[in-house]
């Protein structure tokens, strides 16, 4: 997927800090959102680190807004409790409000900025002839 | 959004967004401020978010923001609001994500000259001793049913534990606990984030700083809280960590749909809320007293390892190297207490959002020493600049639910701060005038640097004018810890 297509871009804010994410369809802007929660993290790989770790959870929320910060909170949770990054996503969403998520990484060697949480802040998930579009707002 | 022009100057340091301004409002807005600020407080949405706020079921007087305002989640920061209990709601984006962030300020007997020689390795020693930064984990592992004591009794727990004194508890604000804190309301994801992090600094704008006590306005007040000219302090800033923020989190989501259920309409979904006497309502409750307690307990643990700090550098060095507790603040909390509504006392939840406590003398709930001065009130400046220490009075009680102000707001964004400031230079510079840093992150140096926030001094000046605080002491920093 070219970086039109889908991606992530860093925005001004006065306290916290905030990105723009878009994508083709929902599942890429799920991603794309996770990788660009990940640079505001501001994580370093370990070199070479092979092993892989997996991990599945379910969501649930009343529309797709609820659905992206619930999904955000958990890999964010996975992040500082288990310095897990995720780099392969597989998401179903199924209907009745609920997102399955099945995910693979490898433990990163540090974080050097602690997200506190995945917020509502104007958050409207927008669909446009191009693709998905939102902007995310999360507090540190 | 808000202007200059909505607002209806009532006092002298007081303006009003009135409820007729929107039809969705249920009561005004105040605003503490002075002509110098005043300006300032309608550049970014936090007035917006005010009369968002004034949108909730259940408000009684006004909702108040302080001088330091800036928007935040919902609710802006600098905010207090209080609904009738039982029957109205509560908000945990009224509250905040980092549940019971707050202050804590010890005094000592130490002359800054004495200490001067060994201000560095106390420095050193303190970011040794006390951990921060990202990431980093605590020195303790509580198990399942130690952590749920501890929840449960906060500071209490501390001192069981041999962390506290008697007077350390006293002189914290509630004693250091909320009753009514049920572990059970609390999520397995809280659990774990919380599990590793008791007894951290975290990062961000938290930090330990070693202070002078520059001036001193209140000889009395001072005197009574252990405040001399010339001495040395110790300030601790740092809330609930990842357990608080989970604990928001958690409650933030399934609140989205509670509102539906309640049929509760709100501007801003960052505002959901539930009655207080709604399951919903008494779940957070309880769980939002779990993460007060967690952060009590936290700042007690840094004062632990502050004081083996002192000790290591100090013992035999000075006649008398201890650190005395003067108070410990909230200033994300929600806190059930009774007020004097159009001459009727009525309990309420009061929600105060980067806004302390500030009761006045006579309060029931101040410990016997401070009675008769009024609630210790702290309110830390930015890095590097100064800070203040005021006591509470009579007219916060009737102007803002005994509350006041909380520290100096941000005014400029992190990506900005980071332009405009090298994290290196504003350590040398602040080293230059005498400031010892122990910062991880350079970059987050730069995201505190002083010219991204208001000025504490005028924030400070403007609460006094309006009378909800009065100037005890003046303090600067000489040794900042920084996660």
């Amino acid at each position: 997927m070219s970086e039109k297509e889908a991606g992530f871009q860093e925005i001004e804010h006065t306290a916290d800090v905030e990105i723009k994410v878009w994508g083709d369809d929902l599942y890429a802007l799920f991603i794309q959102a996770a990788k660009g929660m990940y640079h505001l993290s501001q994580i370093r790989k370990v070199e070479n680190e092979q092993t892989i770790r997996s991990r599945s959870f379910s969501v649930t929320g009343m529309d797709t807004e609820s659905l992206l910060v619930a999904f955000l909170n958990e890999v964010l949770f996975y992040l500082e409790t288990e310095r897990i990054a995720f780099q392969e996503f597989d998401l179903e969403f199924q209907g009745n409000g609920r997102l399955q998520a099945q995910l693979e990484g490898t433990i990163i060697k540090e974080l050097n900025r602690d997200i506190k949480a995945v917020t509502f802040h104007n958050l409207e998930i927008q669909e446009l002839d191009t693709g998905w579009q939102v902007r995310i707002v999360f507090d540190v | 959004m808000v202007d200059l022009r909505d607002l209806n100057r009532i006092a002298e340091n007081e303006w009003e967004i009135p409820k007729s301004y929107r039809d969705d409002m249920n009561v005004s807005v105040r605003i503490i401020a002075s002509e110098e600020l005043i300006e300032e407080v309608t550049r970014d949405k936090s007035l917006d978010q005010a009369v968002n706020t004034a949108c909730l079921p259940g408000l009684v007087g006004n909702v108040v923001v302080m001088p330091d305002m800036h928007q935040g989640y919902g609710f802006p920061i600098g905010g207090v609001a209080a609904t009738r209990y039982p029957d109205g709601v509560i908000s945990p984006g009224a509250i905040g994500y980092d549940i019971n962030c707050g202050v804590r300020l010890m005094s000592t007997n130490m002359l800054h000259d004495e200490v001067k020689p060994f201000l560095s390795d106390l420095a050193t020693e303190l970011h040794r001793q006390c951990p921060s930064g990202v990431g980093v984990s605590g020195h303790l592992r509580l198990d399942k049913d130690e952590m749920r004591r501890l929840l449960r009794e906060g500071s209490q727990w501390a001192k069981k534990e041999g962390y506290a004194t008697g007077q350390d508890v006293r002189r914290t604000e509630e004693g250091g606990r909320l009753d009514g804190a049920d572990p059970d309301k609390v999520s397995q994801r809280a659990l774990n984030r919380g599990k590793s992090q008791v007894g951290t600094l975290g990062s961000g704008n938290h930090f330990l700083e070693v202070d002078l006590i520059a001036k001193v306005f209140d000889e009395d007040a001072a005197e009574v809280m252990g405040l001399r000219e010339g001495n040395i302090a110790l300030q601790i800033h740092t809330g609930s960590r990842g357990f608080g923020h989970q604990v928001c989190t958690d409650y933030v989501q399934s609140f989205q749909s509670a509102v539906n259920r309640y049929g509760i309409k709100l501007p801003d979904r960052e505002l959901v809320c539930a009655p207080m006497n709604t399951q919903d309502g008494k779940n957070y409750l309880a769980a939002m007293r779990c993460a007060a307690n967690f952060a009590f307990t936290n700042r007690q643990l840094l004062a632990y390892y502050s004081r083996r700090a002192f000790e290591n550098v100090l013992a035999g060095k000075v006649d008398d190297w201890h650190l005395k507790q003067v108070y410990d603040v909230a200033h994300n909390m929600g806190k059930i207490e009774t007020h004097m509504i159009d001459g009727e006392a009525m309990k309420v939840c009061v929600h105060r959002k980067g806004a302390t406590r500030a009761f006045p003398p006579g309060s029931e709930d101040l410990p016997s020493e401070y009675k008769r001065i009024g609630q210790p009130v702290l309110v830390p400046g930015s890095m590097g600049t100064a800070s203040w220490v005021l006591k509470g009075t009579a007219a916060s009680m009737e102007r803002s639910f005994g509350s006041t102000c909380h520290g100096a707001g941000r005014t400029m964004s992190r990506t900005q701060a980071k332009h405009e400031v090298w994290g290196e230079d504003l350590k040398e510079d602040l080293e230059r005038e005498g400031i010892h840093i122990r910062a991880k992150s350079m970059a987050g140096l730069a995201e505190e640097a002083p010219l991204a926030y208001k000025d504490v001094d005028a924030v400070v000046n403007a609460v006094e004018s309006a009378g909800i605080a009065d100037k005890v002491a003046l303090l600067t920093p000489l040794a900042v810890v920084k996660g």
